[in-house]
């Protein structure tokens, strides 16, 4: 969801196989560059597949973080949010005759002035196509739910605090009637000077 | 059908196997060890079949050997791990392995022992307790009411030790041996979990 | 028996029982017997008649194949309610009952507060897993047969022969589709009593069931804790401990935790209506001195 310079990112910890919960801190969100979070729903091992922090750089084999190290080494800069937002289109692309069982969705901020801030939010299906409005995307198992709820309680330039109220209810409540999601919940608040993490109260059932 | 499931206190890990190889409608070997040692902090417990079970573990063995060997350190429990993620994620859109995994060891770097948990997918988490296959469906619910933060490796025996009494009252497959593996500081240490 | 007609669409005919069973292997004339008479049945009044009572069937003649079609064409119609725990046991006192209350569909819950437990009447209880209509359906029938043995007889029916009507009604409807996993449980002259019964028409009497998408973690923590001689207190602990750790690791399972116990003396009682799963979750990990989200004993990586 994007708000008056500050994007976000809600999300679910459960991590699952069919009816059985496995753990309930499984990470999906990640921080792509100082401006860019990248959320990942779907099969497991191709969120970890694309995953961006892996920590042993020696046995790397997390596609994202390799593009983006080579474009740094290249430009000498970060991506920009919508440079990368169209890497990870083209990228899951060319897996198209043998996919990645995901569906991203990017958060980001790009600078377009002094104390002027363009958000980046968009979301793809699992061969690539990017889906973008500006307003707010939603993936995964609990999409469906998440429209109805966030198309009324989203406004366009909300402050960071009520986009953190609108983006955490409008997830929970989601929660409450996808019984694949929930167990616990996390909230990422990005803005031009920091990244805020909250950790949500959920059920555990 | 194999069993296997693992808890993970501050310092020690327990992972334990049953040690049936069945094919068909028989029981091959009654005291297979489904739990590679890979050196002496870690361990490898793999169920699917044997076949996989054996070329993976062996493979990963054999390279994490080699890079200890080339570079002189030994990779930490959380890199061994990564690594093996990554060769199930590269293997399952080639000839995927059909290996459920739990990973455990000792990290003499922090003290810490650490257990992960991984799918034939390539799925990884760290984990406190796991199990695998049919037994996971038996033995979550006694491992998550027995698991404690603070608890001591004879408790974790012990739950582990009702986990298996479960198995052999619910379970229809006749799983008559059961090994444990735990990782402490002081190495690896094998037991016997059934009476 | 009697002609009399209790509310139920032609309950209770004195007509020979017409059974259709799709697997029977007619020959070619009895086949077309069989079709005249469906006709007849089917033409005027379009119902399926077996065993009194008049179910009314689609248009056509392959009832099978239309059922067949529909679950292809509408998954959704088809996609009854199902994903439970439910568990029953026996002790010293009776038997104690604890079920979940999640109703889903798909993934998607549909309910959160579902009666899972039938109050068949003031001796019996049904548990409810499968299809939701037909526990419910044929354990009401249970409970008017009863009534009427009762009527008849001038004493309550043994919670022996309730359950085997159920089990009956099961065994002629076998392949039919029904859908039903049910602990049928009640109070007679002998004491409390437990039986399973399911739509394969299997009927055990035993001392510890659990049943639905949960009932293998439910027995994890069941049979590790279970003993004949505990008191009232540690069984409804034990059975409310059960459905809790099933529904955490169940995702079609959850809601709230009901509680019933069947007395040692012919009645029931419920002892708790519809306690919060999750916040049960959160209370027993607090005891344990965890935080209830399960990050114990792992780093936290949010990046």
């Amino acid at each position: 969801m994007s708000g008056h310079n500050c994007v976000a990112i809600a999300t679910d910890t459960r991590l699952s196989t069919q009816l059985m919960t496995i753990d309930t801190s499984f990470q999906r969100v990640f921080k792509v560059t100082d401006s860019c979070l990248m959320g990942v729903s779907g099969l497991g091992t191709d969120v970890q597949t694309l995953q961006l922090t892996l920590r042993s750089f020696y046995f790397s084999n997390s596609l994202m973080k390799f593009k983006l190290n080579l474009y740094r080494l290249k430009e000498g800069r970060d991506m920009k949010a919508d440079v990368f937002s169209k890497l990870v289109a083209t990228s899951l692309y060319e897996h198209r005759f043998g996919p990645y069982f995901v569906s991203p969705v990017i958060a980001g901020l790009d600078k377009v002035g002094e104390n002027e801030y363009s958000p980046v939010i968009c979301t793809y299906d699992s061969i690539g196509y990017r889906e973008h409005n500006g307003q707010f995307e939603v993936a995964g198992t609990g999409a469906e739910l998440l429209y109805g709820v966030c198309e009324t309680f989203y406004k366009p330039n909300l402050e960071p605090e009520q986009l953190f109220e609108v983006i955490s209810n409008s997830l929970l409540s989601a929660l409450d009637r996808d019984s694949l999601s929930g167990w616990g919940a996390k909230v990422y608040l990005l803005t031009p000077t920091e990244l805020t993490v909250r950790s949500l109260k959920t059920r555990q059932d | 059908m194999d069993s296997i499931f693992g808890i993970c206190g501050k310092d020690w890990v327990v992972v334990a196997c049953d040690t049936a190889v069945n094919r068909s409608i028989f029981t091959l070997k009654h005291d297979d060890d489904k739990i590679l040692s890979l050196n002496t902090n870690k361990v490898l417990a793999c169920s699917g079949e044997q076949t996989d079970r054996y070329q993976f573990s062996n493979y990963i063995q054999k390279n994490l050997e080699l890079q200890a060997y080339l570079t002189g350190h030994e990779l930490s429990i959380e890199a061994s791990a990564q690594y093996m993620r990554t060769e199930l994620a590269k293997a399952l859109r080639k000839a995927p392995y059909q290996v459920n995994c739990l990973i455990g060891g000792f990290d003499h770097l922090n003290g810490e022992a650490k257990l992960f948990w991984m799918d034939y997918f390539g799925t990884l988490q760290q984990v406190t307790k796991g199990a695998h296959g049919y037994a996971g469906y038996f033995v979550n619910s006694v491992l998550d009411n027995n698991y404690q933060v603070n608890m001591t490796l004879e408790d974790g025996i012990n739950t582990l030790k009702k986990c298996i009494v479960e198995l052999k009252t619910r379970f229809i497959m006749n799983q008559p041996t059961f090994i444990g593996k735990i990782v402490t500081k002081e190495g690896i240490r094998v037991i016997n979990l059934t009476e | 028996m009697d002609n009399e007609n209790f509310g139920l669409a032609k309950s209770f005919s004195s007509a020979p029982v017409l059974s259709i069973s799709p697997h029977t292997n007619f020959s070619q004339k009895e086949q077309t017997d069989i079709e005249h008479e469906l006709n007849e049945q089917v033409g005027t009044t379009g119902e399926y008649v077996s065993e009194g009572f008049c179910f009314k069937l689609a248009p056509g003649q392959d009832q099978i194949g239309f059922m067949r079609s529909l679950k292809e064409k509408a998954p959704k119609l088809t996609d009854f309610a199902k994903g439970t725990t439910t568990l029953a046991f026996e002790f010293q006192e009776g038997v104690l009952v604890a079920v979940d209350a999640r109703a889903t569909m798909g993934a998607f819950i549909s309910s959160n507060n579902v009666r899972k437990v039938i109050e068949i009447n003031d001796f019996l209880l049904g548990t409810m897993a499968g299809g939701a209509a037909d526990c419910m359906f044929w354990e009401k029938y249970v409970a008017m047969q009863c009534r009427v043995y009762e009527l008849r007889n001038g004493e309550k029916p043994s919670v022996a022969m309730a359950s085997m009507m159920l089990a009956s009604i099961m065994r002629q409807y076998r392949g039919q589709g029904l859908s039903m996993g049910t602990m049928f449980t009640g109070s007679d002259k002998t004491g409390a009593s437990l039986y399973y019964i399911d739509n394969d028409a299997t009927r055990v009497k035993g001392r510890l069931f659990a049943v639905g998408s949960g009932g293998t973690f439910a027995y994890g923590v069941l049979d590790t804790n279970y003993r004949y001689d505990m008191s009232l207190d540690e069984a409804v602990n034990l059975g409310i401990r059960a459905i809790t750790s099933a529904t955490f690791k169940d995702s079609a399972s959850g809601g709230v935790v009901r509680i019933y116990h069947v007395t040692n003396h012919g009645k029931w009682n419920l002892i708790h209506d519809a306690i919060d799963v999750s916040e049960l979750h959160y209370q027993f990990e607090q005891n344990k001195g965890h935080t209830g989200r399960g990050n114990e004993g792992k780093p936290n990586k949010y990046l």
